[in-house]
């Protein structure tokens, strides 16, 4: 029985890291879209496991929310963004070539396992921690390397997001869950963040006619 | 259960007749490749058992050698059928063990898929025609990607089964299968990696598309071109046969279900079931590929070393994971 | 946590100061929807200045109660407020003041411009009262989880703040400024789990509380170092990003530049104080945890190279508030040098440099944007002769750059006086060395733009900067609507601070930085004693 427990738990983790890469090898937006949702799936079957696992309905809750804003709401906001923008939506020629970022991203995953390795050296973790806390440590390495490695304006918001669910996954794993009140406040930052970026991203359009975060490079010290 | 170093006669016997087997059913998979892929894409398509006319066929008619060939392209037929051949005594197929895995493991059988390429290779640019050296090429490119991904994702099934070699490879996975774990969280990254490779070995869209004689396109069939008559059999014939070992290599590692375990023993009524559902297994990926290759278009060039780098990435994760995985 | 009947009970249980606590937070949420109610410009302004008037009230009450009770909190310990959170408490509420005042006369005139349309002001009223809103949050949030939010809050609705303007340069910025503030924030929230998780570890049976500074300080010793060390990083890393220390500092010239001016003083003034308030929270418990050295030699070097970037930015700048933004950069990475030389002298110097800083920035801010306005650009070369022209505002001006720049007698001469000699006090001699070199690089930029701005001839700069903006008509309707006077008024209010900060420290102040010394675990022996106090 506790085989098969970590069995899953690592199975799923390994899921999330299979929809986290689908997101790194894709080039175009809606691609990304469903490779994040895809993501945002598995992350709220993770917390519902992770619930599962320590009995605590906050994180049911937490799963719930999950769920709702980031498999629904937040692809729905984007997509609807998305639909009047003009410029390119797909990524054809990005500061690092889609190769290099898979090995990248795989080498980050690397680095994520080892440092956890590293910090909790002499720290006891249970099960879900262990299972979980490194694909957090990745996921928000790969999110990082996803902002800076492409030049449309929405892969930084998707790199964001990804940061995010990694954040997510970290609080979750490693601390069973936030109090709910900051858990919903973090939520409500997220989406007010998304709705913002929206907005603002619509604005580029309209005003650069583009969405190549290169061409937005009009401020600087000269 | 078997020593690999004490044969016995009667399984040297079972082996031969497990390869035979094999070799057999090449044809017939690639038969039901094309049968699916026409199925998929609303034709009626030949009949699954196309493939044995057609070896019939060229066996029978008239071979037309350059005269500026030298004896390479004439051999090279021979090597890559004999070579592919001799892999298949290695392969555990039918069974979970191949009763000659004393003389070669799993990384024999990439050494001679190797030779086979590099034979294609050379006999493509030995007839001195353009397409021969442009398919020679090209193959040379995918395959210096390939080949790292390959043995990475080699490297991963190793760890997580236990050593290079290919019957107690089989058989732990059986084992592991048998007392309840469904799979190793390493291996889901070696599958995926694994079936990209598969692709690319066997030369499928997206890395190559081998149906079609666009002189744009085409990788392999540019190499062999210039065959024709018993020599293009032979070329054919090898192929199909390294496309079922790699089917065979995938079904044994990662679908263990239905396979023969030592705790049930070998029996006629157990080898028969673990044949059948090794038939069945082989049909069913074989299908799948197929279908999966009507889902995409073939890519660029220039494209492929991003999908050899997702079996990279794909392989070096399961590394990840064999490691922190306790 | 807060279940539906306690939130009744927590008010009823609290002392009169608790419920402030209440009333000052809702005071701007209920101004933003009255703006969003209202159909009126002037009842926007009136309501937002209404709303700011009553924070500042009520935000001098809770810090008159903090002198006499050391420490009030609300709603159990989820709100909590002592002398340090006072100190951050009390600029937010004045320059919200100053800031709202300055708002009627500069974004009339904005309005009169048609750079904003009505529908955009009453936006921007909302904004403001929401901002205000967010960052009164940030000091008075005892758990570090609600004090992320507000800090994140306070991106998102400052972001909206400067994408009012609907202009090329105002979009880049606000989307460099969510995206890398995000991003840094993010950072932040690693580290606040890691401190959530380190605390919630080490005690048993209530992890509730765990999120809360307090709990966090009183178990500091029992933590786990590794987890603290690498908690603090974290935190240093995101929150360094929003408080513009330097590596992580370069969406703030940027948005502070491009933001409409009254926003871009609350920005410089009163946000970077809210980030870096965060920052030193984490870092008294860092210390608690670790001592002096981890977090100190940390919060040193990133000051040091904030004020080598500004410095070298400073000198070669030609756009106005980029500069003014740069400096704020600047005294951010002092402040964070001060607190990592720790000791008395230091963090009380620290302390007032905190409270200078957004006295004299918004002062520069609000003369730099009356004198854009009036020049049509915000390009320095432009600027000649402000003297003449605006003769008050000229004046006004130089006492803002000469405080900004750290000359005497100004506030900021004081705080940095106090600063630079703890430094050498505590031997730190290569650090200071870098310090004043650098400040006199920065002084010397300061005067070089400065000087030119102001005196100079007026004329030719008027003229071209009227060829370059449009026809001989909107000039002479240009200089019609120069009156003003009512923007004059906040910065008379700041000036005067400015001048009477360099001079005189109030014995409250005093008291209050006396107090935060000892929450960092210093006392009043090793520097200048209690009764020194007063006059410096």
């Amino acid at each position: 029985m506790i085989l098969l427990q970590i069995d899953l738990l690592t199975i799923s983790a390994a899921a999330l890291l299979i929809a986290t890469f689908a997101v790194v090898v894709r080039r175009g937006f809606l691609d990304w879209l469903s490779g994040y949702r895809y993501q945002a799936l598995v992350l709220a079957g993770v917390t519902a496991v992770i619930g599962y696992i320590t009995g605590t309905w906050e994180i049911y809750v937490a799963a719930i929310l999950t769920l709702a804003i980031k498999a629904v709401i937040i692809p729905k906001v984007l997509l609807r963004v998305t639909k009047g923008l003009s410029g390119q939506l797909s990524d054809f020629n990005p500061y690092v070539s889609v190769r290099s970022s898979i090995i990248i991203s795989a080498i980050l995953v690397i680095l994520a396992y080892a440092l956890v390795q590293e910090m909790f050296a002499n720290s006891r973790l249970d099960s879900v921690a262990r299972a979980y806390l490194p694909v957090a440590l990745s996921l928000f390495f790969i999110g990082l390397f996803v902002m800076v490695s492409r030049r449309i304006a929405l892969n930084q918001i998707i790199g964001l997001l990804i940061i995010e669910n990694g954040l997510f996954l970290f609080t979750v794993s490693l601390t069973h869950g936030l109090p709910l009140l900051i858990e919903v406040g973090i939520f409500a930052d997220i989406l007010a963040g998304i709705i913002i970026s929206g907005i603002l991203l619509s604005r580029i359009s309209q005003t650069f006619d583009s969405l190549d975060v290169g061409k937005i490079e009009q401020l600087r010290d000269d | 259960m078997v020593e690999p170093t004490a044969v016995s006669l009667q399984l040297q016997i079972i082996g031969v007749v497990q390869t035979l087997g094999l070799i057999g059913i090449a044809p017939l998979i690639t038969g039901i490749m094309r049968k699916v892929k026409a199925r998929t894409q609303k034709r009626i398509g030949a009949s699954i058992i196309q493939p044995y006319y057609d070896l019939a066929k060229l066996l029978k008619k008239d071979e037309v050698v350059s005269d500026q060939s030298s004896w390479i392209f004439r051999s090279a037929p021979w090597i890559m059928l004999i070579s592919t051949i001799t892999a298949a005594l290695f392969v555990p197929s039918f069974l979970p063990f191949s009763p000659f895995n004393a003389a070669g493991d799993i990384l024999v059988v990439i050494g001679l898929f190797a030779l086979v390429r590099f034979f294609t290779m050379l006999a493509g640019i030995d007839v001195a025609s353009a397409f021969g050296g442009l398919g020679a090429s090209r193959e040379m490119m995918i395959s210096a990607i390939v080949e790292p991904a390959l043995f990475l994702t080699i490297f991963v099934v190793s760890l997580s089964l236990g050593g290079t070699n290919l019957t107690s490879i089989a058989s732990s996975a059986a084992n592991q299968f048998a007392s309840g774990v469904i799979i190793m969280p390493s291996m889901i990254f070696a599958v995926i990696a694994f079936f990209v490779i598969m692709l690319a070995e066997t030369g499928r869209i997206p890395f190559d598309n081998p149906a079609t004689h666009l002189e744009l396109t085409m990788v392999h069939e540019a190499m062999v071109l210039e065959y024709s008559g018993k020599s293009l059999a032979m070329v054919q014939f090898s192929q199909s046969i390294k496309q079922v070992i790699l089917l065979s290599l995938f079904v044994n590692f990662f679908v263990p279900v239905g396979m023969l375990t030592p705790a049930i023993g070998l029996s006629a009524a157990s080898t028969a079931s673990t044949a059948l559902s090794f038939l069945a297994k082989a049909m069913l990926v074989s299908a799948l590929v197929a279908f999966a290759e009507t889902r995409v278009a073939k890519w660029r060039l220039f494209r492929i070393p991003d999908l050899l780098a997702v079996a990279i990435a794909s392989s070096m994760m399961g590394v990840v994971f064999f490691y922190f995985w306790r | 946590m807060v279940a539906e009947v306690p939130v009744l009970a927590g008010i009823a249980a609290s002392s009169p100061a608790g419920l402030l606590i209440i009333t000052i937070l809702l005071t701007p949420a209920a101004g933003g929807i009255l703006v969003f109610l209202s159909r009126n410009k002037r009842a926007a302004e009136l309501v937002t200045l209404v709303s700011a008037t009553l924070v500042l009230i009520q935000a001098m009450a809770l810090v008159a109660a903090v002198l006499a009770e050391k420490q009030i909190s609300a709603f159990g310990q989820l709100f909590y407020l002592d002398s340090f959170g006072a100190l951050v408490l009390l600029p937010i509420a004045g320059i919200g003041f100053v800031s709202a005042l300055y708002s009627i006369n500069y974004m009339g005139k904005q309005y009169d411009r048609n750079m904003v349309d009505a529908k955009q002001l009453q936006r921007y009223y909302q904004a403001i009262n929401i901002f205000l809103l967010t960052m009164l949050l940030v000091p008075l949030s005892n758990n570090l989880g609600i004090m992320w939010v507000a800090i994140e809050a306070t991106t998102l609705v400052s972001v909206l703040l400067i994408m009012l303007y609907t202009k090329e340069s105002a979009i880049e910025a606000s989307w460099k400024y969510l995206i890398i503030a995000t991003v840094g924030l993010s950072f932040a929230l690693f580290g606040v789990v890691f401190f959530y998780y380190a605390n919630s570890t080490v005690q048993a049976t209530n992890t509730q509380s765990a999120m809360n500074w307090t709990d966090l300080v009183a178990h500091a010793k029992i933590l786990d170092p590794n987890i603290v060390k690498v908690a603090f990083v974290f935190v240093l890393i995101g929150l360094g990003t929003k408080a513009g220390l330097a590596p992580m500092h370069s969406w703030l010239p940027d948005a502070h530049s491009e933001a409409p001016t009254p926003v871009s003083a609350l920005l410089s003034g009163v946000l970077l104080n809210c980030a870096t308030y965060g920052i030193l929270r984490y870092h008294i418990v860092a210390i608690g945890s670790l001592g002096q050295s981890f977090s100190s030699m940390l919060l040193v070097v990133l000051g040091i190279v904030s004020v080598g970037i500004a410095a070298a930015s400073i000198y070669f700048q030609k756009d106005m508030k980029r500069m003014l933004a740069y400096s704020s950069v600047e005294h951010m990475g002092i402040i964070s040098i001060a607190m990592g030389f720790g000791g008395f002298l230091a963090i009380y110097g620290a302390l007032l440099h905190i409270i200078n800083h957004s006295i004299a920035k918004p002062l520069m801010f609000f003369a730099s944007g009356t004198a854009s306005q009036r020049y049509g650009t915000k390009a320095m070369a432009n600027i000649r002769g402000i003297i003449q022209t605006m003769p008050v505002l000229g004046v006004l001006l130089l006492i803002g750059a000469f405080a900004i720049a750290g000359m005497p007698p100004f506030n900021i001469f004081v705080s940095e006086f106090l600063i630079l000699s703890s430094g050498f006090a505590s031997g730190q001699y290569l650090a200071i060395s870098i310090v004043i070199g650098l400040l006199i690089l920065v002084f010397a930029g300061f005067m070089r733009h400065i000087v030119r701005m102001v005196f100079g001839s007026p004329v030719e700069s008027l003229k071209m900067s009227y060829s370059e903006g449009g026809s001989l008509m909107e000039a002479s309707r240009l200089e019609k609507n120069q009156s003003y006077k009512l923007a004059i008024i906040p910065m008379l209010i700041l000036a005067a601070f400015v001048v009477i900060l360099g001079f005189y420290i109030p014995q409250q102040l005093h008291t209050l930085a006396v107090n935060v010394s000892e929450i960092f675990g210093q006392t009043s022996s090793s520097g200048i004693g209690q009764n020194h106090g007063g006059v410096t």
